[in-house]
């Protein structure tokens, strides 16, 4: 027996003096595929906690199932629904669920754990029949209104003669459309659903909402018309985030947008807080969910993480407030062999794991649950970007290694933008080289700060950071950086 | 002289389209089967009536090479055998030519789907339909009832595959397309035709089905036969509207069927959802200040349905206007008949019940 233990340790100390210098997030992390009921289409439309540590789930089909990670036991709570594509539990009873036509609250009123009552929320939106008209969320606010999101219609298909709700002919044009009311907007549902207020508009296929604790709505929107590329956006009541055809549920508004200027559009916006660059980063993100502080997931709590569909990747990402304004940076987190793509929502379960659904809806995507767990330590990453006057800091999770005295080399930087325009996307515009001017290193080597030769506002900065090492010779993991200047700092 | 391939489907469907006419879709009941794994068809039986223009779309979505063969009573396994007798059975689809064939799909590959036209037979029967690629025929098939009355119980029909005869008409997961059996009474919230955007479908027992209307509160239509086939408007983006399986008996074509004072106005509706109860839904909504629940079960003495409605805050008499139908009997429990429907006081407007059923046929000699 004493033999075994010693035996046991030696191999811990080889395995410890043995680390790599090329170390992979997966080594941190480790992704586990959760086995589904046969005869499941595994579409994950919404995820969240019930109170008693059991994960309740919709999916495309119309299921709302929940699983007992205790037992691995699945059981379906209601059927029949339409395109459900977020889920919120309220209690061990009750469970809402944003179904393509109404905000449902599903109630199980005799303990049976199947749900007997369908009722709606609120039903207070337009359906032109389109079929891109999807329906995300809810997320909740701390006194508990409902927020949902609400997909514009797809040039892809037409409508039909019978709509729900006024139809609008000035939100008709354009590639994604906005015909009935509310299409490309937010809307606040007041808990019993009986006030509804219209909060932003300007999306166009926000499937990712999350209200923070703190108090933030995130929002995820997709690259398209009047989308560069894909975003993050800090959501404020009664502002406007760019996509145009939402603008025609205004108040008094009387023209279809797409007759105005582009100038005078671009007035009316408000910029994402992050730009997720085209397919250098992320084409589809989904839903943004920040680290909670008391769960162990790594150094990274408080930071936002990002779900991806086209690639099998994880974000994250580091905000700041720079004059007033959220702006930050988004990096990969995970892109491990294990995990899928379609990664469509994501929630910490009780013992602070991330658990993982996809979808594919015919889009590039996947299907299934994924359970994440972190296995401790602390991988060699960047723990957060802040921009300067003249340049950025960059903060590591480690110290950087001493081999770092020639970091001028090493580090490439980038910039360009992308056009707000009702084309499809835009490429990267007046991409250049950004020189840099200086290099200090942190007392503690920890912290990098570079010198540039211009900030531009506007512009996404790419920042790679080659043969970044730490102080033990392990290589950065995630080692290039998009960060979004909207506004640069005066200090 | 070797005739075409397939010349017998040619003029099968030839013959059909002379029948009814390139012009007019709308007079087609549409049936949807797809072939998938384990050598059978999704759809083991449905119910036409005598001279029923039918569109038929076979899909297959097995992995497996399948066909779809329409028989005379009782003739399919003599049609089975004839096909696989056939020298070039491949070649020719394995379909024979044989009186007693009356209509075919040909061979398809994973992933084909073929659509054809044809007219129910006026004899009243159970048409059997075969897959009579080699090895198939003994298990893969189904029967076309042409019929104006109920199907036996699917428990105990011999016309139907034995492994797919089971009880309350359950349909196992691998068939369902859900991680249950798929019981009726059902309901799916889906993308409904002829219906507006936010609609609801219900199967019920005896094969009697209907679609509610969740955005404009009311009953759209009633078909009998079947339930949904969900596999094109699952397999996309949602675009695609539910197939139904069966044929359409009545359709309420009306701006709104209930009214309410002497002013006849039409209400303003608000969907609040709806309640299970035995896995049937009862609708909840209001029209204006009414609240009202409306319960639809089937009737089965003659094919139809009973919707029963309890109202409450009523002030005014309400008037019941649905248009009557030839072959269609529509009943109120209450109130007094009118030229166009049924007025009701609103003491009796708290409890009614509206009873639509097929007229039963009188034979005749």
């Amino acid at each position: 027996m004493r033999s075994g233990c010693i035996f046991i340790l030696a191999i811990i100390i080889s395995v410890s003096c043995a680390e790599k210098e090329t170390e992979r997030l997966g080594d941190f992390y480790s992704i586990e595929n959760i086995e589904l009921p046969s005869g499941l289409m595994p579409e994950v439309g919404g995820m969240d906690f019930m109170p008693d540590g059991r994960l309740a789930m919709c999916f495309h089909r119309g299921e709302v199932m929940i699983y007992d990670p205790q037992t691995s036991d699945w059981q379906l709570f209601a059927e029949g629904l339409h395109d459900p594509l977020g889920l919120r539990v309220l209690s061990e009873r009750e469970i809402v669920v944003m179904q393509r036509p109404e905000l449902t609250k599903l109630v199980d009123n005799n303990g049976d754990e199947v749900a007997d009552e369908y009722l709606t929320i609120s039903d207070n939106f337009g359906m032109s029949g389109n079929y891109h008209e999807f329906a995300f969320g809810p997320s909740m606010d701390s006194q508990g209104n409902f927020y949902i999101s609400l997909n514009c219609a797809s040039r892809g298909d037409g409508i039909w003669d019978e709509v729900r709700g006024e139809f609008n002919p000035l939100g008709r044009p354009g590639r994604m459309y906005s015909s009935v009311p509310y299409r490309g907007w937010v809307l606040k549902i007041s808990a019993d659903g009986k006030e509804v207020t219209p909060w932003a508009s300007g999306f166009r296929s926000p499937d990712g909402i999350r209200f923070n604790e703190d108090g933030t709505l995130y929002i995820t929107d997709n690259q398209g018309d009047w989308l560069g590329t894909s975003k993050l956006f800090v959501v404020e009541k009664g502002k406007h985030y760019g996509h145009v055809s939402s603008l025609v549920w205004r108040d008094g508004w009387n023209v279809d947008p797409l007759t105005l200027s582009t100038d005078t559009l671009n007035q009316l916006r408000e910029k994402a807080a992050v730009l997720f660059p085209h397919n250098l980063i992320a084409n589809s993100p989904t839903e943004p969910i920040v680290i909670p502080d008391n769960v162990n997931f790594g150094p990274f709590a408080g930071q936002l993480l990002v779900g991806e569909m086209n690639f099998p990747r994880i974000m994250r990402v580091m905000l700041e407030e720079v004059n007033g304004k959220t702006q930050g940076a988004c990096i990969n987190f995970l892109d491990s062999g294990k995990l899928s793509n379609g990664n469509h929502r994501m929630i910490f379960g009780p013992k602070g794991d991330l658990w993982v659904g996809s979808t594919a809806y015919v889009w590039a995507g996947n299907q299934g649950l994924q359970r994440i767990h972190f296995n401790g330590g602390t991988p060699m990453e960047v723990m957060q970007v802040n921009a300067r006057s003249n340049g950025f800091s960059i903060q590591f999770t480690r110290p950087l290694g001493t081999k770092n005295s020639n970091l001028l080399n090493q580090i490439d930087v980038k910039q360009y933008y992308y056009k707000y325009h009702g084309k499809y996307g835009s490429p990267r515009v007046d991409e250049q080289e950004v020189k840099i001017k200086g290099i200090t290193l942190s007392e503690d080597k920890k912290s990098l700060d570079l010198k540039l030769e211009n900030m531009k506002p506007g512009y996404v900065y790419d920042i790679t950071l080659n043969q970044v090492v730490s102080n033990i010779g392990i290589k950065l993991i995630n080692n290039r950086l998009f960060y979004t200047l909207n506004n640069v700092p005066t200090n | 002289m070797r005739k075409p391939k397939n010349f017998n489907l040619f003029l099968l469907m030839l013959f059909s389209w002379l029948l009814i006419g390139f012009d007019n879709p709308e007079v087609f009941t549409t049936i949807e089967i797809n072939a998938i794994s384990g050598m059978q068809y999704n759809v083991v039986r449905f119910k036409v009536k005598p001279g029923e223009k039918i569109k038929l779309t076979l899909h297959n979505v097995d992995e497996m090479t399948h066909n779809w063969l329409l028989t005379a009573p009782g003739k399919r396994e003599e049609i089975v055998s004839k096909a696989l007798k056939l020298p070039d059975g491949e070649a020719n689809d394995y379909i024979p030519e044989d009186e007693n064939l009356l209509a075919a799909i040909p061979l398809l590959n994973p992933d084909q789907s073929y659509t054809i036209t044809f007219t129910a037979p006026q004899e009243e029967g159970v048409y059997p339909y075969v897959c009579t690629y080699p090895g198939h025929g003994s298990v893969m098939y189904g029967a076309m009832y042409v019929t104006n009355n109920l199907l036996p119980p699917l428990a105990s029909d011999k016309n139907i595959p034995e492994q797919r005869r089971e009880s309350d008409d359950q349909i196992d997961e691998k068939v369902s397309g859900h991680p249950y059996k798929m019981v009726l009474p059902s309901m799916y919230r889906a993308f409904m035709p002829q219906s507006g955007p936010a609609s609801i479908a219900v199967g019920m027992l005896g094969d009697i089905s209907y679609c509610w209307d969740a955005g404009k509160c009311r009953f759209r239509y009633a078909w009998e036969g079947g339930f949904l086939n969900m596999e094109r408007t699952w397999r996309g983006k949602g675009k695609e509207r539910a197939d139904i399986v069966g044929v359409i008996f009545y359709r309420e074509e009306v701006d709104y069927p209930i009214k309410i004072g002497e002013k006849k106005l039409v209400p303003k509706v608000s969907f609040r959802g709806y309640r299970m109860k035995n896995r049937y839904p009862t609708f909840l909504y209001t029209l204006n200040n009414i609240e009202v629940e409306e319960r639809i079960l089937p009737t089965f003495d003659q094919p139809g349905l009973q919707r029963i409605f309890q109202l409450s805050n009523l002030e005014d008499d309400i008037f019941i206007e649905i248009p009557p139908k030839n072959d269609i009997s529509i009943k109120v429990n209450k109130g007094e008949q009118t030229n166009n429907g049924f007025r009701l006081s609103a003491k009796e407007a708290e409890n009614f019940i509206i009873t639509i059923q097929e007229l039963e046929k009188v034979e005749s000699l």
